[in-house]
């Protein structure tokens, strides 16, 4: 099958300039990055602030360009100009800061922007409305200023307007990290139904390990490259490698580590809090009753 | 020494069809070297609490006392309150501005009239405090990491030498090592220069690891305040208004709650390994 991202030997420079404009250094903010994402897939991105996380996911909908390499998005290079377009209706970005992506005085034009202005017919454009704002649980507020939206309903609504596009991928850049704990939940679970339900694909760029132990894949990226990749399970077993890019395991591993070096013979592949649950309930058995 | 909100209503666009009144009835005192974190959902008030703190907003009624004086009084110099209460904002690398880190840094206490000597020695140690070696002085602050530039943002504020630092998400959008950086550096301030620090923060692992005491916030009141390990006992409480506890804290609860004997109330990390450790051993009888 076609791959939704094929990403070949990605290199992305820029340069950092003095204050009086000159050239101070050259930065390779991304360094020979090769993967690929299938279509459907539930895609993690980690990495410490400063790794490439943001400047990778930016050439996905063709927000740069790179220095070397390609990026085809189902199959269309992103340096194809008269493939623009179509890129950016496949892959949607949902940023960061939730007031900077917005653009209309209510709900449900902010999210008709899009579709609209890829030339959907008025018809098709209120019907694609309507379930775009379902899908995200935001119809009851659809005639609302996007002012009077929570953090995480402006998120709904950002994801909302690239669903109304039909986009094939949604790629979300630290969207949940101003959010509260209810916003990020709500982001979340918005993300992982479509993925589930519209097979979409989801690719997740977050600080959050929670939030990614659910993903078919993880992408971990340091200094600019691709330094471990794997299912969550895999790539949490590397603690000292996580360590070393700034990043940590999920709070039930870091506890199962922490039982362990006390000298408890528990498993620290751990995920959930579930799940260390149901190992520290398989020690207390098996010595139970001595 | 204290701050002491007494009573104290605030009502956005009054008289406005968007009239909407973010604190009821708060009355709380901020002591001398305590550790606080404030909790609670987008749009309960925490903002507004903290700006009230250092006189950036007025109370539409009752009053705020800095160390028994009221701040609305004419004669209470404001400039002097925002030096003792120091407020580091959300994303406070935004507003780094200057063209070097030193000279960012001694904006504030050159704002409040120090001494040129002071502003130098303040300035230094402030830095030195936060981490940022000399080597940084004269860097642009805008080619520092994030977590440095969030780190030369604080040291601007503990350059006017503050009594009280209140800190809204100074954690937020950073990586875990960035995070504990940043966390570590409130704790060291708050137990080697003893200052008093409120910090606002969405992640309940790092109030149970970082506060003494815990104010939760929901509407616009402040709903429980206590000790960190009391506020999580009320688990069920602290779902309902979006919050919840840390997932160490549920996964003792529920341990507890089939039966397994772990002692006490358990909230951080070192504590809650130590517990469970104790706990298995306990239950297999020593034979592990």
């Amino acid at each position: 099958m076609k791959k939704i991202v094929e990403i070949k030997n990605l290199v992305h420079e820029y340069a950092r300039r003095d204050s009086e404009g000159n050239v101070a250094e050259i930065v390779r903010a991304v360094d020979s990055v090769n993967l690929e994402i299938e279509p459907g897939a539930f895609v993690a991105v980690l990495g410490a602030n400063g790794s490439g996380k943001s400047t990778l996911a930016k050439h996905l909908n063709a927000l740069l360009m790179p220095t070397e390499g390609t990026v085809l998005i189902d199959g269309k290079n992103t340096e194809d100009r008269e493939k623009l377009l179509d890129i950016r209706k496949t892959a949607g970005m949902v940023f960061q800061n939730p007031d900077n992506q917005i653009v209309a005085n209510v709900v449900e034009e902010d999210v008709a922007f899009g579709p609209e202005n890829l030339g959907v017919p008025t018809e098709k454009l209120e019907k694609r409305v309507h379930d775009s704002l379902k899908a995200v649980d935001l119809f009851e507020e659809r005639k609302k200023s996007p002012n009077r939206l929570s953090g995480g309903q402006k998120q709904r609504a950002a994801i909302a307007g690239i669903l109304a596009m039909r986009s094939k991928c949604i790629i979300l850049d630290e969207a949940t990290a101003m959010l509260d704990p209810v916003g990020r939940k709500q982001v979340l679970q918005a993300v992982l139904e479509l993925n589930r339900e519209e097979h979409i694909t989801v690719i997740l760029i977050t600080h959050f390990m929670e939030e990614v132990i659910e993903a078919d894949q993880i992408f971990v990226m340091k200094q600019g490259e691709v330094v471990l990749s794997g299912t969550p399970r895999q790539v949490f077993s590397r603690k000292e490698l996580l360590e070393e890019c700034g990043l940590t395991l999920p709070d039930a591993a870091r506890i199962a580590w922490g039982l362990k070096l006390k000298g408890l013979s528990v498993r620290t592949d751990v995920l959930s809090m579930q799940e260390l649950e149901e190992e520290l309930n398989g020690i207390g058995v098996s010595h139970g009753g001595v | 020494m204290s701050i002491l909100l007494d009573h104290v209503n605030y009502i956005y666009g009054e008289n406005t069809p968007d009239e909407k009144q973010a604190l009821i009835d708060v009355s709380v005192e901020i002591k001398e070297n305590e550790m606080i974190a404030l909790v609670g959902h987008t749009g309960s008030g925490k903002s507004t609490f903290v700006q009230l703190l250092n006189g950036l907003e007025a109370p539409s009624s009752g009053t705020v006392y800095y160390q028994g004086t009221d701040i609305s009084e004419p004669s209470f110099s404001k400039r002097e309150l925002r030096g003792k209460v120091g407020l580091v904002f959300q994303y406070p690398e935004y507003q780094l501005f200057e063209e070097t880190v030193i000279r960012d840094v001694q904006f504030g206490p050159k704002n409040m009239g120090f001494r040129d000597l002071d502003i130098e020695l303040y300035s230094f140690e402030a830095l030195k405090k936060v981490g940022i070696g000399d080597e940084l002085l004269d860097a642009s602050p805008l080619s520092l990491s994030g977590g440095q530039k969030r780190r030369v943002a604080i040291a601007g504020v503990l350059a006017m030498q503050p009594e009280f630092l209140i800190l809204d998400e100074p954690a937020a959008g950073l990586d875990p090592a960035g995070k504990r950086e940043i966390m570590e550096l409130l704790k060291s301030l708050h137990e080697e220069k003893k200052i008093t620090i409120l910090f606002v923060s969405h992640s309940m692992e790092d109030v149970a690891e970082y506060a003494k005491r815990v104010l939760v916030m929901n509407e616009g009141r402040i709903v429980l305040d206590g000790r960190s390990e009391q506020i999580f006992s009320y688990q069920k409480e602290l779902e309902q208004i979006g919050l919840g506890v840390p997932q160490s804290v549920s996964l003792v609860n529920s341990l507890k709650k089939h039966g397994w004997d772990i002692k006490g109330m358990p909230i951080k990390y070192g504590e809650t390994v130590e517990a469970i450790y104790e706990a298995v051993t306990r239950r297999s009888g020593g034979s592990i």
